[in-house]
């Protein structure tokens, strides 16, 4: 752990147009973003909202709380639908024995719910969750650094 | 039974892996080099990679040959192979690629600063690792055992020397390029056959309506299996079989009540002549119940009869084989419970197998981590699509294996078996060739991972801390090599165990230890080190406890009366990981939230984990 933790500060990670507010709110904290419209490239807040987050002052640790928040509940939100979505089969199969007598086009239909439809599934979650989160950290980048 | 051109299709899979292999081994210099290939994997190559690495022996001969033992339940194992990426996408893709450490016990480490912990860490690596190598030597045996005739122990020893062999020789770098290799291999090995099938036995509704016109499974022709000594049936009605010889069986179940009767006429009589020519001279009637065979003999059962059922399968009717909770969940005596325990184990086990976190750090940052494991994901659902129907096409026309217990190797002897004779030649070749792949790539990047902690740690960090580069490559070829042999030796003790049973002790252990110890470490600073030690311990430990008393009471007469009394009991115990998980979960929050001390510095470890790559903050953990 000799060498410096975090590489130096880019330059042109100094220049932006954005601003941040943190907010405490009742329900938690809230990062509440203002546009400049035809404000200068260059700003003070911007270059100190970095690095709080390189030095982990109290703001810094706020802003990335913010976006880990943000990152979780993405994460969370597609595991419920693919517990529900999984997890709901056997249930479904408990709750209505018939349910394994359905036949559609000849095949048993949790064959083809379990065996070809899921992966769709997967892969549709897959593709929405990658859009999000990408979509989310360049949100927060472009806060920091535009 | 040896087939020539499954032996061929072997050895063109044999020599393909080796001579990449080799070419390889030119770029493999540096230890960064056998680890993780330096970083320079381009995308597409290394979600192949993944995949190819991913699809084990479990995926291509252990679910097909569940399937046909057991029926719809089996599904749920891969679709839990390939749910496991979308949970290893959505929680730890992204941030641990950013993190920047090659292996769980880099992250044990980087994320606690205890080396201690780095130690439990790399100890159930090994004990993870070393599980995940069993199936994958099974389906060595049985893949050589059934191509060329030779018997088991030689299949596992072989193959085991030939990927020892290649991992010495080319690091990860080689292994890339050959896993890529392999997933197309595997792909159009599994998918190929399939059509052909379809083309014989009509469309997937024609075999289900075929499969569904009788409640036992039956031969359409007559079809003979060779019995060894001590072998035991149990047949669900009395059948005539023809036998070729004259032998001794033992009726009844073992102990007081059986008895030993001569079956096979010649001794009475000859026989009339009238009989249908056959190459199988003398018949004889088995009454139903149980039978055990005192004499090798070949077997002839007849045409449309029920087939008997091995010792290790059970009966399936096709009522209950076709619906949930059929044989496998239903058999359990607590179907439900049995079903969700093995969903958690395989969706949180799959980020805790050592081999795969690895392959991750071959991306350059987080947004290409988290395609490639999109990527991976839709590779390997388009892979799983296949298997199953596998199963089903091998109750209805190779229905034989339930009784010579040889389930598992249905992919190897479909195609054999039903097939006009060209095409049959071709497609034994391509499915054991898909088969060597298999095993071959999950075994390569199991041994890299235990040779890693093995030499990486054990050897580079403890014993010779001083070691230059020269001595710690070396001491890498030495663990793969040593890591290869207990693999080998551990696989001999296994042929009766279902390959995807084997997996599903790794994937419990994993999801019990790992799974919450990279999910709470990522995403929760409150996490003291204390408490992520004692519940990867826990979990770990528990899980492993409980699989080695299912392990136990299988040889044991008052366990296992004990745990027929308590279903529940015994599902938490084969498959314990809905117990497991959440116990691992709650010690670690538990003990976090009593010591109040979160490990120096995590906020720090927060910022490298989470903050997007664009804005420069990243520092990798270990230097290049």
């Amino acid at each position: 752990m000799s060498r410096p933790l975090l590489p130096p500060l880019p330059g042109w990670a100094l220049r932006g147009r954005t601003s941040w507010l943190v907010s405490r709110a009742a329900d938690g904290i809230r990062l509440i973003e203002r546009r400049r419209a035809a404000a200068p490239a260059e700003g003070p807040a911007e270059v100190q909202r970095l690095r709080d987050l390189r030095e982990q002052t109290q703001v810094g640790e706020i802003f990335l709380a913010a976006q880990m928040r943000r990152q979780l509940k993405l994460s969370l939100g597609v595991t419920a639908t693919l517990v529900a979505g999984l997890g709901g089969q056997p249930l479904l199969a408990w709750l209505w024995p018939a349910y394994g007598d359905v036949r559609v086009f000849g095949i048993p239909l949790p064959w083809l719910v379990l065996g070809v439809g899921s992966y769709p599934l997967l892969i549709a979650l897959g593709l929405y969750y990658v859009r999000k989160a990408e979509a989310i950290d360049d949100e927060f980048s472009d806060l920091l650094e535009p | 039974m040896t087939s020539i051109p499954a032996v061929g299709g072997l050895l063109a899979m044999l020599v393909a892996t080796v001579s990449v292999g080799i070419f390889a081994r030119r770029f493999a210099h540096t230890t960064s080099d056998f680890l993780v290939a330096a970083r320079a994997v381009p995308p597409a190559a290394n979600a192949a990679a993944i995949s190819g690495e991913y699809l084990s022996a479990a995926s291509f001969l252990g679910i097909a040959g569940l399937v046909m033992k057991f029926g719809y339940d089996v599904l749920w194992y891969p679709v839990g192979y390939a749910a496991g990426y979308l949970v290893l996408l959505v929680f730890i893709a992204g941030p641990l690629r950013r993190f920047g450490a090659y292996t769980i016990p880099d992250f044990a480490e980087g994320r606690f600063n205890s080396p201690r912990f780095r130690r439990l860490a790399v100890g159930l690596v090994i004990v993870v690792g070393l599980f995940y190598t069993l199936p994958q030597m099974k389906a060595a045996g049985i893949t050589v055992s059934s191509a060329a005739g030779l018997p088991y122990p030689f299949g596992v020893l072989t193959m085991a020397a030939v990927v020892v062999t290649i991992v010495m020789a080319g690091g990860m770098r080689g292994v890339t390029i050959v896993q890529a290799m392999q997933f197309a291999v595997k792909l159009f090995a599994i998918a190929v056959p399939v059509f052909v099938l379809v083309a014989l036995f009509g469309t997937p509704a024609h075999i289900f309506a075929a499969v569904r016109g009788t409640e036992a499974a039956s031969s359409a022709h007559p079809v003979t299996v060779s019995v060894a000594q001590g072998d035991e049936w149990q047949l669900t009605r009395s059948i005539r079989v023809r036998l070729d010889h004259p032998t001794e069986v033992r009726l009844g179940p073992a102990g007081a009540g059986s008895q030993v009767v001569y079956v096979g006429s010649p001794r009475a009589q000859p026989q009339p002549s009238e009989q249908p020519p056959t190459t199988l001279p003398t018949e004889a009637v088995l009454p139903s119940g149980s039978v055990r065979w005192e004499q090798p003999a070949d077997v002839q059962l007849p045409a449309g009869a029920p087939v008997p059922y091995g010792a290790q399968t059970p009966p399936s009717p096709t009522s209950s084989w076709l619906r949930p909770f059929g044989p496998l969940a239903g058999g359990s005596g607590q179907p439900l419970l049995f079903t969700y325990s093995l969903i958690v184990a395989i969706l949180c086990g799959t980020m805790g197998l050592p081999h795969i976190l690895v392959r991750f750090y071959t991306n350059p940052d987080a947004a290409a981590a988290r395609r490639t494991a999109l990527f991976v994901l839709s590779l390997v659902g388009l892979f799983y699509l296949w298997p199953p129907l596998y199963g089903v096409i091998g109750r209805l026309a190779a229905p034989q294996l339930y009784t010579s217990g040889l389930t598992d190797a249905v992919v190897l002897l479909l195609p054999r078996q039903v097939s006009p004779w060209p095409l049959g030649v071709a497609l034994s070749a391509i499915t054991a060739a898909g088969a060597f792949a298999a095993f071959a790539a999950t075994l390569s990047g199991l041994l890299i991972s235990l040779a890693g902690a093995l030499g990486h740690d054990v050897y580079g960090r403890w014993l010779r801390p001083e070691a230059r580069m020269g001595e710690r490559n070396r001491a890498f070829r030495a663990s793969a090599l040593a890591a290869g042999a207990a693999a080998a030796l551990l696989g001999l003790l296994v042929e009766n165990f279902d390959i995807s049973v084997l997996v599903g002790w790794a994937f419990a252990i994993a999801a019990s230890s790992f799974f919450p110890l990279l999910v709470l470490g990522i995403w929760w600073r409150g996490l003291t080190t204390v408490g992520a030690a004692l519940g990867t311990a826990v979990g770990g430990v528990a899980a492993t406890l409980a699989i080695v008393t299912t392990m136990v009471a299988s040889a044991s007469p008052q366990l296992s009366d004990l745990l027929a009394r308590n279903p529940a009991l015994a599902v938490v115990l084969a498959q314990p990981a809905i117990v497991t998980l959440p116990l691992a979960f709650a010690v670690m929050v538990g003990v976090s939230a009593a010591r109040r001390l979160p490990p120096e510095g995590v906020a720090a470890k927060m910022v490298q984990l989470h903050t997007p790559d664009r804005l420069g903050l990243r520092r990798d953990y270990i230097p290049d």
